[in-house]
């Protein structure tokens, strides 16, 4: 258990440093984009327009930090269990009842999570095979990678969540 | 055994299944029974990969963020203060005008109560503003800035139902002032019947304020302009923003320090779009599925011998997107049901830009709505108040609103006005 915890909290550390990199690429790129594109669409300079020659890609680069930056940042609101979600008994049900709801919608996440890393890991292996290109010759299935891993970081987190639900639930017994 | 799943995920869902997660598996057991691969889930997924209008996001998530630390919410208070507090029930004016801003910039995302709310409850109280008055007042206004552009419910509605977004930014200026003006109103009449005091207006304190607020009033105007001269498109306007902002804020405010706060912000922004964007994900490829079953088309069948006539379609969808808007959060409310009513819309001879405003309104007044309406419990953790005493008070509010998304839904000139300016 404190094995898992601390796994838990060396990933969302990583997660974390990476999504700050990612957000800072995306907002520098998009930003040197625009003012390029002014300078020459406004002032006609030529150079502006070479330099935007060789940026061609960084425009499917940001659309595809888009994808990257959703499945990290999803896998981290896990950790705090701030999904959004319809909540309408959380005031009715009796209190005792919580950690056996949190429990079961815990492991149906991880159902539905593990389905969701096996399906996207067929997914990119069938790229491989196929063998396309996105920009700068990167083949499509390093910038698909993140599907399977995204939802293999979030089975983990959610496994994590039932695995401490499950304590609270049957953990009395043990006493 | 479907119907059986189908009922138990619906259960699920309701009891506060992460909504991805339902979706996701709504989409998964819709495929398995027409016998198709799920392979089409992670395609559809791929495609917030291959939208440039989705980058504006992510950008304007973080700019809002950027926002609503340090002394922005403060400034924009003391502004509006000394230009409306003069009026009677000038301060509730304030805190309707300074909210709107705040949720245009922020995207509706409860931020505002957060940020504005312990700044401006204590000062209406302390000008003897009724109490339930003043919780109502702030509880709603924390979703009016919906219709102002940099809204970000209107770029996914955008994106979702594929209406230019430039347009919609348009068509929601007037139902936006009007939806802001009407709640002022009541403020300004409660104002003089209560006898409230009313400083005067201070020139000097006018100039003053502005100046302390001058670098982060013309925002808005400054996406407004660079998006309708042409200068740049939704998505660029974002990455302008940023750069502004944090120009802003490190160089001009010194309020941001890049070690510390920066790392925390970006996180946190990303969190927000984490969770709103992973819902679209799984919505595209759910949609994928009822597309591909023919569901908006039995659905229009459906209804389309039940309803006649487009005045009753209207009174149906306000009341069934009340209702959703109650249950659900604005993003996705908007990705779940945007791609169901908009071919429903279109049979009905409905403008997709009025539809847009509708829709906003509708789940703008749904964040208020008990018994779950977002805004009710947000306010009551940052009040402190029982969320019963907020249903009180905002039901005053509530039935304002509700009036005045009447008259946007039947009067659709007030939304269809300004964009048929922008086109000839």
């Amino acid at each position: 258990m404190n094995a898992l915890r601390l796994i838990d909290k060396v990933l969302a550390r990583f997660e974390g440093w990476l999504i700050i990199a990612l957000l800072s690429l995306m907002a520098g790129l998009t930003f040197v984009q625009v003012c390029l594109r002014g300078l020459f669409i406004k002032a006609h300079v030529q150079w502006a327009n070479d330099l935007m020659g060789y940026l061609d890609w960084s425009e499917p680069f940001v659309r595809l930090l888009v994808l990257w930056l959703t499945l990290l940042g999803a896998s981290l609101v896990t950790t705090e269990n701030k999904h959004i979600k319809i909540d309408l008994f959380s005031s009715i049900l009796p209190r005792k009842w919580l950690p056996v709801r949190e429990l079961i919608i815990a492991v149906v996440c991880v159902l539905i999570c593990t389905i969701m890393s096996y399906v996207c890991t067929g997914y990119v292996k069938m790229e491989m095979e196929f063998g396309g290109v996105m920009f700068l010759n990167l083949p499509n299935w390093i910038c698909q990678l993140i599907l399977p891993v995204g939802f293999a970081l979030l089975t983990f987190r959610f496994l994590l969540r039932a695995t401490e639900q499950s304590i609270k639930v049957f953990g009395d017994k043990r006493k | 055994m479907i119907l059986i799943l189908t009922i138990l995920l619906i259960i699920l869902i309701i009891l506060g299944l992460p909504l991805f997660i339902g979706i996701l598996a709504a989409a998964m057991l819709g495929l398995y029974a027409t016998q198709i691969q799920f392979t089409s889930i992670p395609i559809e997924i791929f495609r917030l990969a291959n939208a440039p209008v989705l980058l504006a996001i992510p950008l304007f998530t973080f700019a809002g963020y950027l926002l609503a630390h340090g002394g922005t919410s403060a400034r924009l208070v003391r502004f509006s203060r000394s230009l409306f507090g003069w009026m009677p029930g000038g301060l509730g004016v304030v805190a309707l005008v300074s909210c709107a801003f705040f949720t245009a910039l922020t995207g509706a995302t409860g931020i505002t109560i957060i940020a504005l709310g312990g700044l401006l409850l204590p000062a209406l109280i302390s000008e003897k503003y009724g109490e339930n008055f003043s919780l109502g007042l702030l509880t709603t206004s924390g979703s009016l800035g919906l219709h102002f552009p940099p809204s970000l419910p209107i770029i996914l509605y955008g994106f979702v139902s594929g209406v230019s977004i430039e347009g919609l930014f348009m068509a929601g200026l007037l139902p936006g002032v009007l939806m802001v003006g009407i709640p002022c109103l009541f403020s300004v009449y409660m104002g003089r019947k209560w006898g409230l005091a009313r400083p005067s207006f201070s020139g000097r304190e006018f100039f003053s304020a502005l100046r302390e607020a001058a670098w982060e009033l013309p925002i808005p105007l400054f996406i407004i302009a660079g998006i309708y001269s042409g200068f740049s498109t939704a998505t660029e306007a974002a990455a302008l923003t940023v750069a502004y902002v944090l120009f802003i804020k490190i160089a001009v405010f010194r309020e941001l320090k890049l070690g510390g706060d920066l790392p925390v912000i970006i996180k946190e922004s990303m969190k927000m779009v984490g969770g709103i964007m992973i819902i679209l994900g799984a919505a595209l490829a759910f949609t994928n599925y009822l597309v591909d079953a023919f569901i908006p088309t039995r659905i229009l069948e459906l209804m389309e011998g039940m309803i006649e006539t487009r005045i009753g379609f209207l009174i149906i969808l306000n009341l069934f997107l009340i209702l959703v808007g109650c249950m659900m959060d604005i993003f996705s409310a908007i990705l779940v049901v945007v791609p169901l009513i908009v071919p429903l819309a279109a049979k009905f001879g409905i403008d997709p830009l009025h539809l847009g405003v509708i829709f906003l309104a509708n789940l703008g007044i749904g964040y208020n709505t008990p018994p779950v309406g977002l805004n009710l419990f947000i306010a009551s953790s940052r009040f402190d108040k029982p969320v019963v005493q907020l249903y009180r008070a905002t039901l005053p509010f509530l039935l304002l609103l509700v009036l005045t998304l009447l008259l946007i839904t039947y009067w659709p000139g007030l939304s269809l006005f300004l964009p048929g300016l922008l086109t000839p």
